[in-house]
């Protein structure tokens, strides 16, 4: 407050020579108007320092207070700057950290999803062999029981052919006397089984 | 039909009686032609098989059969015992459960032999012989003719076949044939 009212003070005795010395050197002009005015510099010199601390008066408070909520809003905004700056350094520090490494995990990443796939690559590789495998060994089985079936089948046609000519053939020639043989030798083995 | 137990129990009743009363080989020929009759007959059984004629006009209707072929009078009484039972259509079953049962108490078997010709007297009687002797029983045999055969004989008897047909030995072969041996 105190430097406050000091500063205006030395505001105003700066200025008043400014104020003052055109009417000297307007005053100087003349004899009889040299009296006249310097009596009217002293009166306007005298009403501006009536002025002055009239304005110095009421308008000191005020004017202290706004300035000193200036000044205190610029030291806060000022604070908070600092703060800001302070906050924003960690951060970009933190993320120049994580920055730095992020590379190294991307390229651990890339790494590791590399060795992964080769991984899988060489289990669907595996798994397939495998399956051709299996499906190679699953043909050829069906393969190998379509012809045994097939085999079977024809065995059986001519097994049936056969017999069936044999039947034709033994009815056609077989004779009373050949009847009379095979019931002589039904009964010697009949009776052998006694 | 009345089932190979049930039918059993009746053979049963009615073979302790007749053995008693030393009529056995009677009434089990009885029990054979009154079957017979049921077996050739379907009028015969469609009438016993009729709900709707009454019990009394078909045992009317059993009594004039039976008194025309002239069984024995246990017989008699045991048939319509049967009918009054709801039986009478498995009579067929009870002879050949007599016919069992008897077999067993004069240790007999019967012996079913086909063969793919006729038999003469001679073969007949050196077949019942062997098989008696393999049985240890008196063989009653039972010839049929079966041309199917193409040759030889089969017989069964109990539950044992003697299979010594050309069809069966063909059939063996086809068998062998069919198996690759």
């Amino acid at each position: 407050m105190r430097s406050f009212s000091r500063a205006v003070f030395t505001c105003i005795l700066r200025v008043l020579p400014l104020l003052v010395l055109p009417s000297i050197v307007l005053a100087s002009g003349g004899e009889e108007g040299g009296w006249r005015s310097i009596w009217d510099l002293g009166w306007r010199i005298a009403n501006f320092a009536i002025l002055a601390g009239v304005l110095f008066y009421y308008a000191r408070k005020p004017a202290v207070n706004a300035i000193r909520n200036s000044i205190e809003s610029v030291k806060t905004l000022l604070k908070e700057a600092r703060e800001s700056r302070k906050a924003s350094e960690a951060r970009m520090k933190e993320a120049e950290e994580k920055l730095a490494g992020v590379d190294k995990e991307i390229s651990e990443l890339l790494e590791s999803a590399r060795k992964e796939g080769e991984a899988e690559r060489e289990r669907i590789l595996a798994e397939a062999a495998k399956a051709l495998e299996k499906l190679k060994a699953e043909t050829a089985l069906a393969i190998e029981q379509e012809l045994e079936k097939a085999k079977d089948i024809l065995r059986m046609e001519a097994a049936n052919a056969a017999v069936a000519l044999a039947e034709e053939v033994i009815s056609r020639n077989i004779t009373p006397e050949d009847q009379a043989r095979f019931v002589t030798e039904y009964l010697e083995k009949l009776e052998a089984n006694q | 039909m009345i089932g190979i137990v049930l039918a059993k129990r009746y053979a049963k009743a009615v073979i302790d009686l007749a053995q008693e009363a030393g009529i056995l080989k009677e009434v089990g020929q009885d029990l054979d032609r009154i079957a017979d009759l049921f077996a050739e007959s379907h009028e015969l059984v469609n009438v016993f098989a009729d709900p709707t004629i009454a019990s009394r006009a078909k045992e009317k209707v059993l009594s004039e059969v039976l008194k025309k072929g002239g069984v024995q009078e246990l017989t008699m009484k045991f048939i319509h015992v049967v009918l009054q039972k709801g039986r009478i259509l498995g009579v067929g079953e009870i002879a050949r459960s007599y016919r069992d049962l008897s077999d067993q108490l004069e240790n007999r078997i019967r012996a079913r032999v086909v063969t793919a010709a006729r038999l003469d007297d001679n073969d007949k009687s050196r077949m019942k012989d062997a098989l008696s002797k393999i049985s240890g029983k008196d063989v009653v045999l039972e010839v049929e003719v079966d041309e199917s055969l193409l040759g030889g004989v089969v017989a069964y008897m109990g539950s044992q076949v003697y299979d010594g047909s050309i069809k069966n030995q063909l059939t063996q072969l086809k068998d062998n044939l069919s198996k690759g041996r």
